[in-house]
């Protein structure tokens, strides 16, 4: 990371970054290292603190893998995951036809087409079958059970008169039936 | 690496001149579908990742696992990734870190590092088996802090990673890192002692 700007530090934040960092100027933040390494020169203090981090890093170092057990890339995995590499998603395309016929998201899509007529089928058969399936279901001994607000509306429409309470409910096919 | 640097738009290239290509390069040309320029990534990161993941889920087989689903992440999602501000490194480094968080959450207790990755003590000089001897030790110290200290630890100190790099690997602020850190370097520095002494 290579910035320009270099960020005025106190000596507190420079014992900070022994804290955060370690002793090694070069894991410390770009923007603070030149203040910090100045600050260090001019105190024996945070010379101090600074071989005390040393000692940690040292530590953590052994933690490291070791330089002579470093392998080299292993060719069969890189290959293996090569090799089997699924579909990209959104891949970058650059706007063509062509491209875009291959995606699957035509308007043109034929399944998306027989999804839809077979939808709109399945509706009308279930339609059709609802009214034939009407009469049967609606005996003259309970015509409340299909009474709705609708067959009110459409008995005020078709006699001008408004439904009454004492009077036996019509329902729409009943209405159907009188015309 | 320039984190901002807006990458560049190569239209031909060849397995050799990937090679020379900064990783912001090469993940344009991946998310084209460009099989070579992700080869050279892998090739590139690959050992990186596998010893990162290995700290997490202590087998060098599952690693490598980690490694592989990780890879195949960012070739699937080449085309999501935005420069500005976020190094590829850093999200090559994030699914890694999710998918060991994935991983270690399906199994409890965390295991350790295995045994069999250990050196074998038959016929090593002293100064070796002093030097396993020490790495086993640091390995139990590392294991032994919470994880997020451990995590801060492994991307600033065994990955390399800037402050910002690691920060955004863990999505946390730079502040929130330094004191993940200095917590763990507190705790290390204790350890550290008791091991001495």
């Amino acid at each position: 990371m290579n910035t320009n700007t270099t960020k005025l530090i106190s000596p507190e934040r420079v014992a900070e970054l022994f804290d955060c960092y370690g002793a090694n100027p070069d894991s410390w933040p770009d923007d603070e290292r030149a203040i910090a390494l100045a600050l260090i020169q001019n105190s024996s203090g945070l010379q101090s603190l600074q071989r005390e981090a040393e000692k940690l890093d040292q530590f953590l170092v052994n933690g490291d893998e070791k330089p002579e057990t470093k392998v080299p890339v292993n060719s069969k995995l890189v290959a293996r995951i090569v090799d089997h590499l699924p579909e990209q998603d959104g891949t970058r395309q650059h706007g063509s036809t062509s491209d875009r016929k291959h995606t699957g998201h035509s308007w043109f899509n034929f399944n998306g087409w027989i999804g839809m007529a077979a939808a709109s089928i399945a509706v009308f058969v279930i339609s059709v079958s609802i009214l034939n399936l009407q009469p049967s279901s609606l005996p003259n001994e309970q015509p409340a059970l299909v009474q709705t607000e609708l067959d009110e509306w459409m008995w005020e429409q078709v006699t001008g008169e408004t439904d009454t309470e004492d009077e036996e409910p019509m329902t729409i096919m009943a209405l159907l039936e009188m015309e | 690496m320039p984190v901002d640097m807006e990458p560049v738009t190569i239209v031909h290239s060849s397995p050799e001149t990937w090679a020379a290509q900064e990783d912001s390069q090469l993940i344009v040309a991946v998310a084209r579908g460009d099989k070579d320029a992700f080869t050279e990534i892998v090739a590139r990161h690959l050992n990186a990742v596998i010893n990162f993941a290995l700290r997490y889920v202590g087998h060098r087989a599952e690693a490598e696992d980690v490694a592989q689903e990780a890879f195949i992440r960012i070739w699937k999602n080449a085309a999501k990734w935005e420069p500005r501000g976020f190094s590829f490194r850093s999200w090559l480094y994030r699914i890694t870190y999710n998918l060991c968080i994935d991983e270690l959450r399906k199994r409890k207790p965390i295991t350790d590092v295995e045994e069999e990755e250990l050196p074998h003590h038959g016929d090593q000089p002293e100064d070796d088996l002093y030097r396993d001897e020490q790495q086993q030790k640091v390995t139990i110290a590392l294991n032994e802090l919470p994880e997020r200290q451990r995590t801060a630890i492994t991307l600033c100190v065994y990955q390399g990673m800037s402050n910002r790099d690691a920060a955004q690997v863990m999505e946390v602020s730079i502040e929130a890192l330094e004191s993940l850190l200095s917590r763990a370097r507190r705790a290390l520095r204790n350890k550290m002692t008791e091991t001495e002494s």
